[in-house]
């Protein structure tokens, strides 16, 4: 059996898909009879293998491993360019690097670094023309949060920055005006001195802020009940209700609200409680936030819990709890359900009471999932 | 039995072993019950010994003719042990604050410690518990005492102790490490219930031991003594090197998990019907201790020779043994999975 032959043949086999997907850059990229491009659409993530080694992997929509790229840093978010086939993928705080990937090639064309005296928080996001790039950093010697926007036409030259009236910005998105971004503003600082060791936790300041990212002028500011509540990860709904997910940074034997739910058109801030034991047992962690655009609910990933939430945004009801070890990404799927990824390994479609683990490999998948296909991320 | 016992403190252990096995199926209590007075004991022993630390540093400093700077290194040392012996409880109260950092800031690979604390020898700002309070991790703790007590360039310098501003700083570090002991033991004895009530802290207790190991394995022994990296040998990346410590540390840490571990994880395994894996770890653990028990405190000297690094490669098979069997066999036996992103996300 040639190689060419055996990989096919192994394709139906979960077991096989390491194999597969370690071959998979450069078997498409030598390989003159495979397709041209990847023409179905993809979802990237970042991924450790067992060794330790940091990939940014592509994700079939059938849960198959389409090609995985190495990178320097352990990877966290990405974003999709709008009218272009690229996707940007972060490294994780404290970043130096982002990548930009053709994903119908398959490929790094572009690794951009972190200007001097500032990290990436491991988010960014684009403008609806997909011309100019948003990412959140770090100005580590005055632990100032910044918005460094950076021009996607002009090979990602950095053009400046908004500065943000407080510290660790981390997940960014667009808000549906196409003129807001919405950004989780953690609160927490940390400099590359002391790694992740986080310096100001009796102090912190965390918010959920809209800015204009033309001006930078700050639209709405809203601040989480507590002020150890660090407001991390966030999507908006095409509505504009965004709901948003903390990291509780006070004593584990609390168990506070973790979701917030802003309805940005009334600027109605307010948190949502679970019954107990259903909060305590999210152990005060949200690892990442997604709406389906499709139907009413929001995915809210828990991976110290080991369970997923599913919330209708509108009401912010509690709908179902999907259990899955270490759960870690998520993102609509089609059928009102979700993709999850694990960090103990594997790929789930989730829908009411069921999760099915659709990719068998045991890479470790961390937390954030990006679409290829606008209409699903 | 054929236990290569050496000295006099490890058959102390072993009867402390017996006698914890016996206790605990007596009183039938939750692991975690054990596991939480053991550990209310281990934090009063850093209050105590931080209490008298600090005690020293004033006497010393108020009458530095009557004392001896000596009387303050060993109380240093012996608060400084009274922490490794907790150091592995990583959940809970010690995760406020970054009590643990604030305590022993480690690895310090940029020598932050000297750079943080010089500019509080250098500098004129008022030394009080506020503002220390304020500045970098690296300035507090037993490390930047360890660096004013006992490196050179401090001790053969123009602020040697007892120079006023230096002293006023050792006091200050002290105090401060004194308080957070007091609220770390208040806040555990409040923890308490919270602890018990959730059958979830089994797991997690053990999977502070278990990190624990590897940490003493790779970054506190493999590091230093050069096996993966760059597999140049440096003493500088161990812990406590300035006192010349560092093996008494891993010593006081592994007497720590004997002490304060032990009991409650026997407990544990005997409930899951694990009773003689839960023995063979107690015996490997005694057997690292006993080699300890028969090494000097201080690495640097050992990574010189065929011979001392010969005795801790041995140390080495002993600490690796000794993970493997908790971190592999025992974990897999107990189904503890440690999470990617539950364990380290963002």
């Amino acid at each position: 059996m040639d190689r060419r032959a055996f990989l096919r043949a192994s394709l139906g086999s979960a077991s096989a898909l390491a194999v597969v997907s370690v071959l998979g850059p450069a078997a498409f990229a030598s390989d003159a009879s495979g397709p041209a491009a990847w023409t179905e659409p993809l979802v990237f993530s970042a991924v450790d293998d067992a060794q330790g080694r940091h990939f940014i992997a592509a994700i079939r929509p059938d849960g198959h491993i389409a090609f995985r790229l190495p990178v320097p840093e352990r990877g966290h978010g990405g974003c999709r360019r709008p009218l272009a086939d690229e996707v940007v993928m972060f490294s994780r705080r404290p970043g130096r690097y982002y990548q930009v990937i053709d994903f119908r090639q398959g490929a790094i064309v572009r690794q951009i670094e972190a200007e001097k005296d500032h990290h990436f928080y491991g988010h960014g996001v684009f403008s609806p023309d997909g011309d100019l790039l948003y990412v959140t950093a770090n100005h580590f010697p005055s632990g100032g949060g910044r918005i460094l926007v950076y021009d996607a036409r002009q090979a990602y030259r950095l053009l400046g920055n908004l500065e943000l009236d407080g510290i660790g910005p981390h997940e960014i998105r667009l808000h549906p005006d196409g003129q807001t971004l919405v950004i989780a503003l953690g609160g927490i600082r940390t400099h590359p001195d002391y790694d992740r060791l986080k310096l100001n936790i009796a102090d912190m300041q965390p918010a959920l802020l809209l800015i204009d990212r033309q001006t930078g002028r700050t639209v709405q500011r809203h601040e989480p009940s507590h002020h150890q509540l660090s407001c991390r990860h966030l999507d908006v709904s095409k509505e504009g209700i965004v709901i948003a997910g903390y990291q509780f940074e006070g004593p584990e034997w609390e168990a506070p609200p973790l979701i917030a739910r802003l309805d940005s058109a009334t600027a109605a801030f307010s948190e949502i409680s679970l019954a107990e034991p259903e909060q305590a047992a999210l152990h005060n962690y949200i690892a990442s936030i997604a709406i389906d655009p499709a139907s009413r609910l929001v995915a809210v990933t828990a991976p110290r819990g080991n369970r997923a939430l599913l919330l209708d945004y509108r009401s912010g009801e509690h709908i179902e709890t999907v259990e899955i070890s270490d759960v870690a990404g998520a993102l609509a799927a089609q059928g009102k359900a979700f993709m999850f990824t694990s960090g103990l390994g594997g790929i789930y479609r989730g829908s009411a009471n069921e999760a099915a683990r659709i990719e068998g490999s045991d890479l470790r998948w961390d937390n954030h999932l990006t679409a290829t296909d606008l209409r699903t991320g | 039995m054929p236990f290569p016992l050496r000295s006099t403190r490890p058959i102390t252990a072993l009867f402390g072993l017996a006698l914890a096995l016996s206790t605990t199926a007596a009183f039938g209590q939750p692991a975690t019950a054990l596991w939480h007075s053991d550990l209310a004991g281990g934090y009063q022993a850093l209050v105590e010994r931080s209490d008298a630390l600090q005690q020293r540093a004033q006497s010393y400093c108020a009458a530095p003719k009557e004392h001896s700077l000596e009387t303050v290194s060993e109380a240093w040392e012996e608060a400084f042990m009274a922490w490794q012996r907790v150091r592995f409880v990583d959940f809970g109260p010690i995760e406020q604050d970054n009590i643990a950092w604030q305590l022993q800031f480690w690895p310090d690979s940029k020598n932050l410690v000297a750079r943080k604390t010089d500019n509080w020898l250098k500098g004129d700002q008022p030394i009080n518990a506020a503002a220390l309070a304020a500045d970098s991790v690296a300035a507090k703790g037993f490390p930047a005492l360890e660096y004013l007590l006992f490196d050179p360039r401090v001790r053969d310098g123009k602020q040697a102790l007892p120079h006023a501003r230096t002293c006023e700083l050792v006091e200050a570090i002290s105090a401060q490490i004194h308080d957070n002991a007091t609220r770390l033991h208040s806040d555990w004895s409040r923890f308490g219930s919270h602890y018990q009530s959730r059958a979830e802290y089994e797991h997690t207790t053990v999977s502070a031991a278990m990190h624990t190991l590897e940490i003493l394995r790779d970054k506190r022994l493999a590091a230093p003594m050069g096996l993966g990296g760059k597999g140049r040998r440096n003493p500088y990346i161990a812990d406590a090197w300035r006192s010349g410590e560092s093996l008494e540390a891993i010593e006081a840490t592994l007497r720590g998990l004997q002490t304060y571990f032990l009991p409650g994880f026997l407990q544990l395994m005997q409930a899951r019907q694990m009773t003689p894996l839960g023995e063979q770890f107690g015996l490997r653990l005694n057997e690292a201790l006993v080699r300890l028990d028969s090494m000097p405190d201080a690495m640097a000297p050992l990574l010189k020779t065929d011979d001392g690094y010969r005795s801790l490669q041995l140390l080495y098979i002993d600490l690796d043994r000794l993970a493997t069997l908790l971190n592999g066999t025992i974990a897999s036996e107990l189904g503890i999975i440690k999470g990617f992103n539950a364990s380290d996300g963002d």
